[in-house]
């Protein structure tokens, strides 16, 4: 006889009820999705690498802009001596070919300049769209039909050959308000040149949620009170949607980090010799057929960043609201 | 004379046969030699189609606005001009070619009288005459219409009545050029004396060209032909065919060969798409060849396998030397300026420009296939060929024992293609030894004209990365426009990108002035040039560039050709 076996299992699921806050199941969701924690470790490990490549410039002695003619063979197109694109003890993942710059520094500056160029971009699109999509939403009207009229105007741009247009424009501007040339201006503007195509796609999604939610009740009660435009907007509705503005930002970022490297790659982006995983990719054309491993090694990195985030956005999506079919 | 022209427009674009030496002209007596017909190209056969890809379209094939290194050479098939280089197997030879000699005079230079050809037609039957090779200069006067051309003849012929252009000018004559009474032969009167003046008459501005049949700007759409080819249809930007000039006789010209039964060129090609093309041998590629594509981006994977590649890959030094100009007016300390020429390094130079298959170090900037100009003496105590790497000890040994130094510079180079790379090849190597370098990344149009420019309130580069083609193969192609300082005005330093002023070596050009034998010529100039690097550390000379031309497999007699050092389609031929 075991008395006790069927008391304790009824202890055991009496302890299981208790009161869970939404974040608090989406959290229990998100621990057990293996898929959320193998990208989290893909997106955190080259944020870390970003973070630590001083620590890999002391490493190997030698900076990322620094040229390295003992490693390339002069007699062969100047290509990386010996095999992988010259992977040695001293490079790590070999040099450039022609200049013999490190590229393993290379790649950890540039992860870097493409990740904070991206993420700059997303905040500022994720500011901008939330504010535009709440005014849109919430006063509806003429103010939802001007606001919602430049959304599609901006959707329907094609986003890259206007950024690749725009970019001299707005850096003559920045130059003859007195900034230097160089990428204290190109920087800003690209980010500006992504944020400014990347906010329709959040703003849209807030105006959806604001709509259905500006009539619900406690919106409605909290009017009935008496209370400012602002405190609705912000204090009412705003809380209510970080949901899905989480998830839209988890999915833009890939997104930015894609576009930032195309520009890079179609030359308006990060200016040499500033390192960046576009401009690796750029350089590295030529060369895909003889020294591989130095495309392979921005290509892989832009992949499998790209796709890490992207699988981690839906596992956030699919942590925070389970009813939406996969 | 300003070539820089050349250089601008083509950069990269051009090149020079490795063995080629351009023979001196010489006496009469040779002369006999240079009878049609050109000797023919071992087991070269007629007919076929040749095809040329080109990414861009001519420039200018009208011969009074032609100067760009790839046209140069095309344009022969269907333009005679009084004197013309001829390639074959390997060597290159100025050759007369409306004239019947290579001129002569009896004034140390000063007047030139060469004999004609006097059964010459044009493609539509009617004869070649004085006239019209006199006509053909005329008009290279009016350059406010015909723009693009050499200004050879505007710069070197006497024009006491001031003679503006034919246009301009309908009843005015270019008394300096004068044709006999039966029309045999033609003189010049130079303004002063020239040497080197049977390799100017190789240009466009020197060729026959019917005053009947001149169009103004449409001649450049369809030049009468003088050549064994004649133009069918041209479709500016889109497509040229060129189909046999039955009226021309082989007999009559010492220089140009007629295989192929067509010749199709075709514009519009994108740089790496075409090299592929060509690289890859398929389909209409075979018999293809292009007069203004480099294999760049795809030599690595030329060079990896380079027996597959040998028949159809050309590599020759082109006439492109790439230097550092020291501006001597903001450098004036000489010491700095040999620190600098210790301090950069070849080595890694070379290297950002692709290695040794990109090009050859040089110690000066005349080239070695100019014999008599070229000679190798150490530059910082180093030979450049053996130890091309910076001598950072010497640099800054060089620096310490100057108080004062000027120590904070300014590179000016060119936004295009591998000049940023290479410019921060020099940036690092200058800051090695201590230098503070400022870049300044200059735009691709109006380079050439920015880097000379000199006036109160301009900030002139300290060193300036550059190139130089020459227009012909002497040392009067190269020194007199690079080192020499009489041409200089207050506002423009012309091509003399050093600003090179120095005494000594300006008394040293007056003497070389007066030399009438190319020989020596070259070899006066070539000591102006050893002292300008040497004594005066006025520029640091890096390489002669390599060009890098494929061709199609069914492609026969292609050559390197060492008068417009460009991939010559003159004697090709498809092979059956």
């Amino acid at each position: 006889m075991t008395p006790e076996q069927p008391a304790s299992a009824d202890v055991i699921s009496i302890g299981g009820i208790e009161g869970r806050s939404p974040t608090q199941l989406a959290w229990e969701r998100l621990k057990h999705d293996h898929t959320a924690w193998v990208s989290a470790a893909v997106v955190g490990f080259f944020v870390l690498i970003g973070l630590l490549a001083p620590v890999f410039q002391r490493l190997v002695h030698t900076s990322p802009d620094a040229f390295h003619p003992e490693a390339l063979d002069a007699n062969r197109g100047a290509l990386p001596l010996g095999s992988f694109g010259g992977m040695s003890g001293v490079h790590w993942l070999g040099v450039e070919p022609r200049t013999g710059r490190d590229v393993m520094l290379r790649f950890v500056f540039g992860a870097r300049t493409s990740l904070s160029i991206a993420l700059t971009a997303t905040i500022v699109a994720t500011i901008f769209g939330v504010i535009i999509g709440l005014l849109s939403g919430f006063f509806g009207g003429k103010v939802d039909q001007v606001l919602s009229r430049i959304m599609e105007i901006v959707l329907a741009f094609p986003s890259i050959l206007f950024a690749l247009a725009i970019t001299p424009v707005l850096e003559n501007l920045l130059q003859s308000a007195g900034l230097q040339q160089g990428n204290q201006t190109r920087i800003p503007v690209m980010i500006f040149v992504i944020a400014m195509f990347g906010w329709p796609y959040i703003a849209r999604i807030v105006r959806g949620q604001v709509i259905s939610m500006r009539e619900r009740e406690f919106v409605d009660a909290a009017r009935a009170l008496g209370a400012s435009r602002a405190h609705l907007i912000f204090r009412q509705i705003l809380p209510n949607l970080w949901a899905p503005i989480l998830v839209t930002v988890a999915l833009n970022i890939p997104t930015f980090i894609t576009t930032e490297a195309a520009l890079t790659f179609l030359g308006a982006g990060v200016i040499e010799p500033t390192s960046d995983w576009g401009a690796m990719l750029l350089d590295s054309v030529p060369f895909y057929s003889v020294d591989l491993m130095y495309t392979f090694i921005p290509g892989m990195a832009l992949f499998l960043l790209v796709l890490a985030f992207n699988l981690f956005g839906d596992s956030v999506r699919d942590a925070l609201d389970p009813k939406s079919s996969r | 004379m300003s070539l820089g022209k050349k250089t601008a427009a083509l950069v990269g674009a051009l090149a020079l046969g490795v063995t080629a030496f351009v023979a001196a002209p010489t006496a009469n007596a040779e002369a006999t030699k240079f009878n049609g017909p050109a000797p023919a190209i071992p087991g070269a056969v007629k007919g076929g189609t040749l095809t040329i890809l080109n990414q861009g379209d001519f420039e200018h094939i009208d011969p009074a606005r032609n100067y760009v290194g790839g046209t140069l050479d095309f344009y022969r098939f269907f333009v005679r001009t009084l004197t013309q280089y001829r390639t074959y197997k390997g060597v290159t030879t100025l050759v007369p070619d409306v004239a019947a000699d290579l001129g002569t005079t009896k004034d140390g230079g000063k007047t030139w009288v060469f004999k004609l050809r006097t059964n010459l037609k044009y493609e539509d039957g009617s004869k070649i005459t004085c006239a019209d090779l006199k006509y053909g200069t005329m008009r290279s006067y009016n350059d406010d219409i015909l723009d693009g051309g050499t200004t050879y003849a505007k710069d070197l012929l006497m024009n006491p009545t001031g003679f503006k252009g034919p246009y301009t000018d309908p009843t005015g004559d270019l008394t300096s050029v004068i044709c006999s009474k039966n029309g045999d032969s033609i003189t010049y009167k130079l303004q002063q004396a020239v040497s080197y003046f049977p390799y100017v008459t190789t240009f466009g501005s020197f060729s026959p060209v019917p005053k009947a049949k001149d169009t103004k700007q449409n001649y450049d759409l369809h030049p009468v032909s003088s050549g064994p080819y004649k133009i069918a249809s041209y479709d500016r930007g889109k497509q040229m065919t060129l189909v046999r000039n039955t009226k021309w006789d082989p007999k009559t010209d010492p220089a140009r060969w007629n295989y192929p039964d067509k010749i199709v060129v075709k514009f519009g090609f994108d740089q790496n798409a075409l090299e592929q093309q060509l690289v890859s041998d398929s389909g209409a590629a075979r018999t293809a060849m292009s007069l203004d594509t480099n294999v760049i981006t795809n030599l690595p994977t030329v060079l990896a396998s380079p027996v597959k590649y040998k028949s159809r890959f050309f590599s020759f030094v082109s006439p492109y030397a790439r230097y550092y100009a020291i501006n001597m007016d903001t450098v004036k300390d000489l010491n700095v300026r040999k620190a600098i020429q210790c301090a950069i390094d070849l080595k890694t130079i070379l290297l950002a420009a692709g290695g040794t298959n990109a090009g050859t170090y040089s110690n000066s900037l005349i080239p070695s296939s100019i014999k008599n100009g070229y000679r190798n003496f150490p530059i910082c105590g180093r030979d450049v060929h053996k130890s091309p790497e910076a001598q950072i000890a010497a640099a800054k040994a060089l620096l310490a024992a100057t108080p004062g130094a000027k120590m904070d510079l300014i590179l000016a180079y060119r936004d295009k293609g591998i000049e940023p790379d290479r410019a921060a090849a020099v940036q690092q190597a200058l800051e090695a030894v201590g230098f503070k370098v400022t870049m300044s990344k200059l735009p691709r149009a109006g380079f050439y004209t920015a880097i000379g420019k000199r006036d109160v309130g301009v900030v002139e580069p300290d060193v300036i990365q550059t190139s130089w083609g020459y227009d012909w193969a002497a040392s009067s192609g190269i020194v007199y426009a690079l080192l020499d300082g009489r041409t200089m005005t207050a506002t423009d330093a012309h091509s003399n990108y050093s600003r090179q002023n120095v005494p000594a070596l300006q008394a040293l050009f007056a003497k070389a002035d007066l030399i009438t034998d190319p020989a020596k010529a070259d070899k006066a100039l070539g000591d102006i040039d050893q002292k300008a690097i040497q004594d005066y550390a006025a520029v640091m000379p890096a390489y002669f560039e390599t060009s890098n031309f494929i061709v199609g497999s069914k492609l026969g007699g292609v050559q390197a050709d060492g008068g417009y050092g460009t991939l010559s389609p003159l004697a090709a031929y498809v092979k059956k």
